[in-house]
């Protein structure tokens, strides 16, 4: 028994290779390689020892790459290593084929297989060849053009157009950004051209051989760009089509006869922010439990007259009109106490106007209001 | 026969105001509204009915005498998906619960303009 041990210590395996290298040595390919060396020589015969040679001759390079793209297809990446390397020892320059086969094996594997220690070798060749030599990536190269076609909603990329033009008019004009829709267009040439606007005023310059073209009756954008310009279309594209917030609006109104203490409430605790002495109009922001907590106090005061209006649901940055209706089912003036500022049971002339806009962090709304009321002055 | 006929005043008033909440927060307007208007009256009754003359012996009430009441609106905002129900409850916004979001204090946009 100590016999056998001594001798397995004495003789280590021969078949386990230390590095790579020698594993392909060992190889089968590595056989092959030593074989076209030597049929390359002339003299040699086959009866002579195996001679070893640094360098595999040149007009070998263009056979051994092919090998080496065989080896690749079974997943050999060793053996394949193992030519490529001898590859860049005879020809030092010849990054490109190297790299033309990893590319081509990067198409079919991902990045966390076997050829990550493909990829790592690289610069050790690189070293102590030359210095390192950029090889353009074809899918990288902009003068490389792709096509791909996106699905597009039409509606909504008009209104992202529209939206993205409203805001950089307002921009410009010193408006404040609350600004609303104003328009729509469903003219697939007005959204083509406000798409080819937009594009070339991010970088993105489809001129010929480049282009883009938009089916309206099918919804589809075919472009053919470099892949780049694709992804950056796709981001756009993707912005654009996104779906606004929908916003549910819950509208009370309520009248209280003057002096009543409800009439300086929001002002005494501090809620009142703005006051307009003209119109006597004041605002204020309320949290939901002040809300219902005063929506309770105005319910049990006995001059309280509250109302509910219609609730409504619209998108972010829509502007939206309620309208106000007389309590009561009561129309036209009331001369003797009743509503002398509800005129007509839907007068289009007193609404409140609401343009309700979500914010990225999808918390915040900034609300626009605008009231619109027609007074009854008398005769 | 020559008769008078009294027509009535509007007055059209519009205010425009902007502010920021937080989801489920309600933005409260408060304005006052005039219930009683101005009524033409005569020094002397019934002659102010007559005809010419009537028009002239009229007179017009005071400003005093308008009755005004206080108009609460509650605008309430809340983000909802497309289903109709709430995205945000109070749980997700507990800085919302007693704080409101900092408001624009950029005077350029005044916080409320009447057209009259």
């Amino acid at each position: 028994m100590v016999a056998i041990s001594c001798v397995a210590w004495a003789s280590p395996p021969q078949a386990e290779a230390n590095t790579v290298t020698q594993g392909w040595a060992g190889s089968v390919a590595g056989l092959a390689i030593d074989a076209v060396r030597n049929a390359k020589d002339p003299d040699t015969t086959w009866d002579e020892p195996l001679k070893s040679v640094d360098h595999v001759p040149p007009q070998a390079v263009p056979g051994l790459i092919e090998d080496a793209r065989l080896f690749l297809e079974p997943d050999k990446l060793d053996q394949a290593e193992g030519l490529l390397d001898e590859v860049l020892k005879t020809e030092p320059w010849n990054q490109e084929g190297y790299w033309e086969v990893i590319q081509e094996r990067k198409k079919n594997e991902s990045r966390d297989t076997r050829l990550s220690r493909f990829r790592a070798i690289l610069p050790a060749n690189q070293s102590k060849t030359n210095p390192p030599v950029s090889v353009p990536n074809s899918e990288d190269d902009p003068s490389v053009l792709q096509t791909r076609s996106f699905c597009v909603n039409l509606t909504k990329l008009a209104q992202g157009l529209q939206q993205i033009e409203d805001f950089n008019s307002a921009a410009s004009n010193g408006l404040h950004r609350t600004v609303g829709l104003t328009g729509k267009t469903n003219d697939a040439l007005e959204v083509y051209l406000g798409l080819e606007r937009f594009l070339a005023s991010i970088g993105v310059n489809l001129s010929p051989p480049k282009g883009m073209y938009l089916n309206e009756r099918k919804g589809m954008l075919m472009v053919r760009a470099a892949r780049r310009e694709i992804e950056t279309m796709e981001q756009v594209i993707k912005m654009l089509s996104a779906s606004p917030e929908q916003v549910s609006i819950e509208t009370k109104t309520c009248e209280l006869p003057e002096g009543g203490k409800f009439g300086h409430v929001l002002t005494e605790i501090g809620l009142v922010r703005h006051s307009d002495p003209a119109f006597g109009l004041s605002t204020g922001v309320l949290t939901e439990m002040q809300f219902h907590t005063l929506i309770k106090a105005l319910e049990q005061h006995p001059g309280a007259d509250l109302q509910t209006l219609a609730n409504i649901r619209i998108s972010s940055g829509k502007l939206e009109k309620i309208k106000l209706r007389p309590p009561n089912g009561r129309a036209g003036a009331d001369a003797g106490g009743g509503r002398a500022y509800m005129v007509g049971a839907a007068s289009d002339s007193e609404h409140i106007d609401v343009v309700p806009y979500v914010w990225a962090d999808e918390y915040t709304i900034q609300m626009a209001v605008i009231l619109s009321l027609k007074q009854f002055m008398g005769y | 026969m020559y008769s008078t006929t009294m027509l009535p005043r509007f007055e059209f008033l519009q205010a425009i105001t902007t502010a920021t909440l937080w989801d489920g927060q309600t933005l409260v307007l408060l304005g006052k509204i005039i219930t009683e208007p101005t009524t033409p009256e005569s020094k002397l009754p019934r002659l102010g009915a007559l005809p010419l003359l009537g028009p002239l012996i009229l007179k017009e009430a005071e400003p005093s005498g308008k009755k005004t009441k206080n108009l609460l609106i509650f605008i309430t905002p809340t983000i909802v998906d497309p289903a109709g129900n709430r995205v945000h409850s109070l749980k997700d916004m507990p800085f919302a619960t007693d704080t409101i979001p900092p408001q624009s204090t950029d005077p350029s946009t005044p916080a409320s303009t009447p057209a009259r």
